[in-house]
Formats: C-alpha cells, sequence, structure tokens
C-alpha cells in the first residue's frame, strides 16, 4: 500500500472514531437538538467511510503528498513552545512571558544577532503597550509579576 | 434625501469628522494588517473610545474601520501568508504564491486596486438603494437564511483544492465544530462539562489557529536553513498599478464580484468571509485555466479583494434602515449607533438624516482614502516580508496569542487557538484543506438556528414542504442548484469547446 494511501485511510479513520464517538454522545439529545446533530454527524461519517474505501481501492496507486514524521521535530518543539507561553501568560502575565518567549524562539530558530533580538522584542511589546494597553485600555494577562 | 445630504455635508466638512475619517482609515489599515486583529475585534475594542466623541465623527470612524481592516487584512494575507482578517482568508490562495514569486508589490496593487473599486461601488449602493432593498429584505424569513447559509456550505467543493474528499471532510469538521456549544433550543452540546465552551467555539481564535499558529509550525521547519525572506527579498520587484492591459482584463471581474459583494453583504449573516470565496470561485469558474487559481495569478487576488470591500456598504444597507446587521462586523457597529443614541430605522433617514448621509458620504471618502493611503504605504508594507523568519515567527505567535485573547479576554479561547493550530498543522501536512473548515464553523450555526426556527415557523407541514411555499425560498433554492451544477456545467461546456477548437484546428491543417 502507498503511504500516501496509508495516510489517507488513517485520516479517515480517525474523521469515523470522532463521528461515532459523537453520536453515541448525542444519544441523549433532545430530538429537536439531534436533528441537525445527526445531519452533520453522519456526513461527517459517511465522508470519512468514503476516504478510507477510496483509499483501499487506490492502495496501490500514487497519489497525494507522502509526510515524513521525521520533519515534524522543529513544528512540534516550536508547537510546545507557543503552549509553554500561553501557560506562563496566565501565570506570569503577558509582557513578562513575552520577553521570555521571543528571545527565546528566536534563538532556537537559529538567530544570533542581539540587537534585533532585542530591538524586535522591545519594538513589538512597546507597540502592543502603546495600542492596547495605554490606548485601548484592554487588561492583558498580568499573573504574579506584571 | 438631497436636504438630508446638504446638511450631511456641513457635518462631514469638520475637523472632527476628518480627523475620525483618518484615524479610522490608517488604523483600520493596522489592525486589518496585523494577523489575529480583525474588523470587528478592532471597531469593538474602539468603541469605547469614541464615547466623548461627535457622533458623525465617531460612526465615520468605526465605518472607515471596517472597509480599511478588511483591506488591511490582505496585506498579511500576501505577504506572510496569514490573513488579517477573516475576510483575507481567500486572497491567501493566490496572494502570497505571488510574494514567493516576487510579485508582492503586485499583489498589493491588485488588492488596493480592487478594494477601492469595491468599496467605492457598495457605498454609492448604499446611497441609493438602502430603502427599496430594506423592503426586500423585510421579507427575509428563517427559511430563506436557511437556504443563505446552504449556499454558502455549497461553495466548500471549490474550495476542496487537489482531493475533493478531503476538503469535504474538512468542511464537515468545520460543521462539527459549530455545533459545540448551545444548541438553538438551549441545549448544552458536545461541551463535556466545560464552561468556556458553552457559547461554541469562537471563529476568531479557532482561525488564528488555523492560519496562523499552524503557519508558525510550518514556517519552523526552516529552523537552521537559509530564510526563505531573504530570497523573497531579492524577488520584491514590478510595479504598485497593476499594468493597464492587464487592469482592464479583470475591469470585468472586479466589477463583477462587487456587485456579488454588495449582494451578500445585504444578506444578513453573510459578511466579507463568504463573499471573498464567492468572488474567488466566480474567477474560478470563469477562468480558462481555473487550475492556475492557487498558483499566484492576478486574478484570484483581485476578485476576492473586490467581494469583501463591497461586502462593507452592502452590511450596512439592512443595518441602518432595519437594525439587522449583515456581518458581524456590522453587529459590532450596531453597538456603536446605540451607544451614540442612534436607532436604525426610517427615523435614521429623518430625524438624524444629517449624520446618516454625512456618515454614508464620509464611508465612500473612506474607501477613497483607504486606496491613497494604500498607494503611498504599500511599497513600504513590503517590507515587512523582509524581515528574517526567525524574527517574524515570535512576533506572528505573540499577535496570535494577543489576537484570540484580545477578541473575547478569556485564556480559554488562546488555548482554543493554541489546539486548533495544531489541528491545521497536521491538516495542511496532510493534504487536508482548511479554508472549508472556517466557512463551515460561519454557514454551520446560522443553518443550525435558521433550520430550527423554521421547524417551529412550518408548524404542521415539514419543513421541505415549508421552504416550497416561499417565493424567495425557492429563489435561493435555484441559486443552490446552480451552484452545485455550476462547475459540472462549466467542465462540460469547456471539453464542449476545446473538442470545437480542436476539430478547427484538425480542418485547418487539412485546407
Amino acid at each position: 500500500m502507498q503511504k500516501s494511501r496509508i495516510q489517507d485511510l488513517v485520516i479517515g479513520l480517525i474523521a469515523i472514531a470522532i463521528g461515532v464517538f459523537l453520536l453515541l454522545n448525542s444519544l441523549k439529545f433532545p430530538d429537536t437538538t439531534k436533528q441537525f446533530t445527526w445531519f452533520v454527524l453522519f456526513v461527517f461519517i459517511g465522508l470519512g467511510l468514503i476516504l478510507v474505501i477510496t483509499s483501499l481501492i487506490n492502495a496501490k496507486k500514487p497519489g497525494g503528498q507522502e509526510v515524513d514524521a521525521k520533519t515534524f521535530k522543529n513544528p512540534l518543539t516550536m508547537f510546545l513552545l507557543v503552549l509553554l507561553y500561553v501557560i506562563m501568560l496566565d501565570k506570569i502575565g503577558f509582557f513578562v512571558a513575552s520577553v521570555i518567549f521571543m528571545p527565546v524562539t528566536m534563538l532556537y530558530m537559529g538567530y544570533r544577532k542581539p540587537l534585533p533580538i532585542i530591538f524586535v522584542t522591545g519594538g513589538m511589546l512597546a507597540f502592543v503597550w502603546l495600542l492596547f494597553v495605554f490606548e485601548l485600555k484592554v487588561r492583558l494577562p498580568q499573573g504574579l509579576l506584571f | 434625501m438631497f436636504e438630508g445630504i446638504e446638511l450631511a455635508f456641513a457635518r462631514l466638512f469638520t475637523w472632527d469628522a476628518a480627523l475620525g475619517l483618518f484615524i479610522g482609515v490608517v488604523g483600520g489599515m493596522i489592525i486589518g494588517a496585523l494577523p489575529g486583529l480583525s474588523a470587528t475585534m478592532g471597531i469593538a475594542l474602539l468603541i469605547p473610545i469614541t464615547y466623548g466623541m461627535d457622533p458623525t465623527a465617531a460612526i465615520l470612524m468605526l465605518a472607515a474601520i471596517y472597509t480599511s481592516a478588511v483591506y488591511g487584512g490582505s496585506i498579511s494575507a500576501i505577504l506572510i501568508h496569514t490573513p488579517g482578517t477573516p475576510s483575507s482568508a481567500a486572497t491567501c490562495l493566490d496572494g502570497y504564491p505571488m510574494t514567493q514569486k516576487g510579485e508582492s508589490l503586485h499583489a498589493i496593487g491588485l488588492s488596493t486596486t480592487a478594494s477601492v473599486i469595491g468599496g467605492v461601488i457598495s457605498s454609492i449602493a448604499l446611497l441609493l438603494i438602502a430603502p427599496p432593498l430594506a423592503r426586500l429584505s423585510l421579507k427575509f424569513g428563517s427559511a430563506e437564511y436557511f437556504l443563505i447559509a446552504i449556499f454558502g456550505l455549497t461553495l466548500i467543493a471549490s474550495l476542496a483544492g487537489d482531493s475533493m474528499i478531503k476538503g469535504l471532510l474538512a468542511g464537515a469538521f468545520g460543521l462539527v465544530c459549530g455545533l459545540v456549544g448551545f444548541s438553538p433550543d438551549g441545549y448544552a452540546r458536545f461541551t463535556f462539562g466545560y464552561i468556556p465552551i458553552l457559547g461554541g467555539i469562537q471563529l476568531i481564535p479557532a482561525m488564528i489557529g488555523l492560519f496562523s499558529i499552524s503557519q508558525v509550525m510550518i514556517q519552523a521547519e526552516e529552523r537552521g536553513k537559509t530564510s526563505s525572506n531573504e530570497k523573497v527579498e531579492a524577488k520584491i520587484a514590478g510595479r504598485f498599478l497593476p499594468p493597464a492591459k492587464e487592469f482592464v482584463g479583470l475591469i470585468p471581474l472586479i466589477l463583477e464580484c462587487s456587485v456579488v459583494g454588495v449582494f451578500i453583504g445585504i444578506l444578513p449573516g453573510a459578511g466579507g468571509d463568504i463573499a471573498s470565496w464567492v468572488g474567488l470561485n466566480l474567477a474560478k469558474n470563469q477562468s480558462k485555466h481555473p487550475e492556475q487559481f492557487g498558483t499566484g495569478i492576478p486574478a484570484g487576488v483581485a476578485a476576492p479583494e473586490a467581494a469583501n470591500n463591497a461586502v462593507t456598504g452592502g452590511a450596512l444597507i439592512p443595518l441602518l434602515t432595519l437594525g439587522i446587521p449583515g456581518s458581524s462586523t456590522a453587529a459590532v457597529l450596531l453597538g456603536g449607533l446605540t451607544i451614540h443614541g442612534l436607532q436604525p430605522g426610517f427615523e435614521l433617514f429623518t430625524k438624524h438624516a444629517d449624520i446618516t448621509y454625512a456618515v454614508i458620504i464620509g464611508f465612500l471618502c473612506a474607501n477613497i482614502l483607504m486606496g491613497l493611503v494604500g498607494w503611498a504605504v504599500g511599497k513600504y508594507l513590503t517590507k515587512v516580508s523582509k524581515v528574517p523568519i526567525p524574527l517574524l515567527i515570535p512576533c506572528i505567535a505573540m499577535l496570535s496569542i494577543l489576537g484570540s485573547y484580545a477578541a473575547s479576554r478569556n485564556i480559554a479561547d488562546v488555548y482554543i487557538a493554541v489546539i486548533f493550530g495544531l489541528i491545521g498543522f497536521f491538516m495542511r501536512k496532510y493534504g487536508v484543506p482548511v479554508a472549508p473548515i472556517v466557512l463551515a464553523m460561519i454557514l454551520g450555526p446560522m443553518a443550525d438556528s435558521h433550520m430550527y426556527q423554521g421547524i417551529i415557523q412550518a408548524n404542521t407541514i415539514s419543513f421541505v414542504q415549508y421552504l416550497f411555499t416561499r417565493p424567495l425560498s425557492i429563489f435561493f433554492m435555484v441559486l443552490i442548484i446552480l451552484a452545485l451544477f455550476a462547475p459540472l456545467l462549466s467542465k462540460v461546456i469547456s471539453k464542449a469547446y476545446q473538442k470545437k477548437n480542436g476539430k478547427m484546428a484538425d480542418a485547418a491543417e487539412d485546407i
């Protein structure tokens, strides 16, 4: 079976699994809520099923893009950095979290010139403070420090 | 009307109004260009600062932000593949490939020109056709709104990209996301006891996640490699204003998309996001080479940009005459009107005619000023694409997080954006388009609530029977059928043409 077809098969199976899980969860819904909900879920499961069937029928035919999971290392690390940033926002506030997140991310991405790192971080945060805090009076997450 | 216009000019030519207009245009452009900040959010955030302003200047500023932010959204869509507003998501598809080809200035020029034309046409429509169309909009019921949503969903097939099934699956996933939260009859659906999503998955954080955070993750693949932006820097060339021949060729499409955009703007609930996809679909269906869309062609930028800016004036028509917002941004604008003691309706065109017409004429001026500012600073805005990717990534991430938080000031929305970022990343990597999710998330709840209301209104007959009892519903059903079969029909016609041309060519060779 072609790798791209296996990927499609997995996507289809995930869709079916989500759809069936939600369908089972919706059994207790009132009839008026069920109508549109079931319509959507049956369409979702049906499309997942079609994807599974077509990927099995065309199992040996090449098609679609093959993805190498090894290339996910950097994007997933970036995702973790963003997730940590969001967790930090809640704990130590927006500005302190941003002062840590932005230079760390720039360094992680391989940028090594200190002046642009300081200038961009400072400039962006000054802009956000001026627009959101000073001008628009938006209360950004403050946390423990600032 | 003419007396009102006369008084309006007196109100319009004041320092307050001029300043409101200028701040609205420039501020809207910046808000729109920043990923994650939408016109809706910008207006919602700025309404409190208009308390102390003259009503004309205040409403004019908010209306100018609306149109200018829609245009500004195209700048980040073109330069960094991150739509500044939901309305510019469609522009990414051809705008960003143009940037990759070193034609960013050209793409922004096209976007500016199309946006100005779309905006000006919508302003004229607002000025001229508001009263008669308001009467027609009064006849819209739940059945029609439901069918408008279904009409929009038919577009998913054309957004599907390489794989139709994956595109439709993405659309269905968007509908599933739209189910989360209270159902129209008040039942908490698929919330699993998590209170922050009782009101549903908010569109702005979901969209920021799908488009921006997933883009940050994709760009992280470039870690340690030569910055691709340095390549972009070398390729930035060309002219801002589109060449005369190209412009003349695009004019019919731009005008058509503008008219369609005005119409969509008038339809309650359907905003610039839907219009831009309809515009793109229109351009694709009319093109002799639909397969070129997505590779960076001018029509792919001009069509959605004309359509989404044309929505702005259209959306103000039912807002000002009936109090029915034509889009989510118009709904926020309604709050602005109310704060200043202006109640939409007939009174707005009689008792407050001076303010109303000043806003409408000022809105026309805002669209022209938007073009002038765009032309003046457009070339400088392309400098955004020269920023090295390692510096750009944390800025986009920070603005995305900020945008998803500031929309409702709820940290739960930030987590939603991050989760959708991860989903969007995997979907994009495995060839599943993310745009249908956004479209379905907008239209799903709309279809759901109007279907529910329609069933109640249908009373003794079935909902389907009820649809056939309403002439306007039948009109929309015909539109849906046409939309469903249009791609197939255009393929058959184009094949027939190719066959005919082939035969003619063979005959010519024989001679």
